[in-house]
């Protein structure tokens, strides 16, 4: 039996994702927090962990038509189709800001594609640039037509498009596995296999809204991604099930909007975890999840973070 | 004249904090005034942007979008005890809405903000045309204010589905030179859209405005905004998208311009009427 100690107790919130090594266990899940200069009016970005940035491709995209948002019930849904304004502009704008001023902050840069080419080429292209931690390999999305989910849906295009980026880069490299399939864990050893360095997941659930009155979909693509506190414990049980089965870091994410709910991702076994549509609603989230967490492990006599990665009994 | 230009909102300093309900009452069917003690929010909000509102629901996962209506100046509101005080007018759209309008004085939200563009007003402006539709004149009533303050003859034309609509009419009533009303069941004005007095505002040859401002429902935008241009009148009107996060980040509220995509939240709501792809932008209206 775990000792209750008092709150004093100094926690150590440092941890590791492979070789990269994070100030705290927390980073945003890709596309709630723009590149991270968005946000820098109004939280201090040092005070994450990692920054995860929104997805970037070769070349510009447009992103979806319609309406791109619905609130759902402890929820929301989006059909924003990766609307990015390119790798080149990414370089020039984003990444140069970021290594003007918060040079210490480890940045992921998630990448997506049409196939499986595009991503190597986005990867290719990034790899003479400094100021990146790693890669995110978004073979998740259910919001586009081609690449995205496509790849993300069987074991063999998900192969196919690690096995192409590790071969454009030494960097560490997450791929971001779709909760929209039948076996995740056979997608993620697929993946391990191919040489991903770690995992993310998961990507939003793949559902819909209908308008009862025009009888139509609220979405011109009429499916869209489900994220926030009601995708919880499909993700939870997600992240259970793929550190059952890879021995590769976990990058866990879905619905998270406290120091609780980040203790339960890391009990399941991810390593870190991505904060998503709670930033949204309140732009310190991170913030404040970071003081939450150590609160929460004072008073569980937890004095190291990393002790809870996969300890759910 | 006065202040600033599109761009220098963006470099506004912008506030995250908690804040108390001082005043949530209805005014009209279904319209709200919302005074919230924030008087660090309400020193830095310009006429025309808003502030999200978290209502700490915790089924209602995003904030809410809403434009600044007025600043009550310290000492002005109530008692005399208050800072300065944020006012926002709001109509019920959906549930989170409704759940607002049933919070009384002293819940705590969360807010952040100012966010969005502000109202352009060239150096030289001298007479300004305001035109609002529906709870759409409440984000014209501080650029209203700051005109007259400014020494702009100001014009407002105001429509509503009556003249219970008619958001914010008194206080429009004495700020403005010139007040025209149109209601659509003809109870207040002119009877009709308010196109129609806008027209013959427009045709006046008395009247020569320098520039439009226009707020209200997208097809009011649209039609009025169209007037202006055939007047060879610059004017700029304040859009609606459904939006997560406010602050460009997310995506969502991406309107089609001549300019390519643009955030509502970030590059607007603000926008000059010729720059807006209005059929392109009609598939992602909010109503």
């Amino acid at each position: 039996m775990k000792q209750k100690v008092h709150v004093s107790t100094k926690v150590n919130t440092a941890t590791t994702l492979g070789e990269l090594r994070l100030k705290n266990p927390l980073t945003v899940a890709s596309g709630t927090y723009g590149s991270g200069l968005q946000m820098a009016d109004f939280v201090d970005l040092n005070s994450l962990g990692m920054l995860t940035t929104k997805g970037v491709s070769l070349i510009p995209w447009a992103g979806n038509a319609g309406i791109r948002m619905k609130e759902v019930s402890s929820g929301m849904l989006n059909s924003i189709g990766l609307q990015n304004p390119g790798v080149e502009t990414f370089i020039e704008k984003d990444l140069a800001w970021l290594r003007a001023h918060v040079p210490e902050l480890p940045v992921m840069v998630n990448i997506c594609g049409h196939s499986a080419r595009d991503y190597a080429a986005v990867i290719e292209r990034l790899e003479g640039e400094p100021g990146i931690a790693g890669y995110e390999v978004n073979i998740s999305c259910p919001n586009v037509s081609e690449g995205g989910h496509v790849f993300g849906a069987t074991c063999e295009g998900a192969a196919e498009v690690t096995k192409l980026c590790r071969e454009k880069t030494s960097r560490p490299m997450a791929v971001k596995l779709s909760p929209n399939v039948g076996n995740i864990a056979d997608i993620a050893r697929s993946v391990e296999e191919a040489g991903a360095d770690s995992i993310s997941l998961i990507n939003t659930l793949l559902g819909t809204a209908i308008d009862a009155r025009k009888r139509s979909f609220i979405f011109d693509r009429q499916f869209a991604g489900l994220s926030g506190p009601a995708i919880k414990p499909v993700a939870l049980r997600m992240v259970v099930e793929v550190a059952r089965a890879v021995k590769v870091p976990i990058i866990g994410m879905g619905g998270a909007r406290s120091g609780l709910d980040v203790a339960e991702f890391l009990l399941a076994g991810a390593s870190v975890v991505a904060i998503g549509t709670a930033n949204f609603g309140d732009p310190l989230a991170v913030e404040r999840i970071v003081h939450e967490l150590e609160a929460f492990c004072a008073e569980e006599g937890v004095s190291d973070v990393t002790e809870l990665i996969g300890a759910v009994a | 004249m006065c202040k600033d230009s599109l761009q220098q909102a963006s470099k506004q300093k912008k506030v995250v904090c908690e804040a108390r309900i001082v005043e949530n009452s209805a005014v009209a069917p279904d319209t709200y005034a919302l005074i919230l003690d924030a008087s660090e929010l309400a020193e830095l909000v310009q006429p025309g942007q808003f502030i999200e509102l978290n209502l700490r629901q915790p089924d209602l996962v995003l904030p809410r979008p809403i434009s600044a209506y007025r600043v009550h100046e310290a000492g002005e509101y109530g008692d005399g005890s208050y800072g300065p005080l944020l006012e926002l007018r709001y109509q019920l759209m959906g549930e989170g809405t409704r759940r607002l309008s049933a919070m009384p004085a002293g819940t705590a939200l969360g807010i952040f903000g100012p966010l969005g563009n502000r109202w352009p007003v060239p150096e030289d402006t001298k007479s300004a045309l305001l035109v609002g539709g529906g709870i759409g004149s409440a984000p014209l009533a501080m650029l209203a204010q700051e005109l007259v303050d400014a020494g702009c003859e100001v014009t407002m034309v105001q429509g509503g589905r009556n003249s219970d609509l008619l958001v914010a009419a008194d206080l429009f009533e004495t700020t403005c030179h010139k007040h025209a009303l149109a209601t659509d069941d003809g109870s207040k004005g002119h009877k009709g859209f308010v196109t129609g007095p806008l027209q013959e505002l427009l045709e006046d040859a008395d009247n020569d405005f320098d520039i439009a401002y226009i707020c209200g429902p997208e097809p009011m935008q649209i039609a009025c905004a169209a007037l202006c241009e055939a007047a060879g009148l610059e004017a700029y009107v304040s859009l609606e998208r459904m939006m997560a996060c406010g602050i460009g980040a997310c995506l969502t509220c991406v309107i089609p311009t001549s300019k390519g995509p643009r955030g509502v939240c970030c590059h607007g709501p603000i926008f000059n009427s010729k720059e807006v792809l209005w059929d392109e932008a009609k598939s992602a209206r909010v109503h």
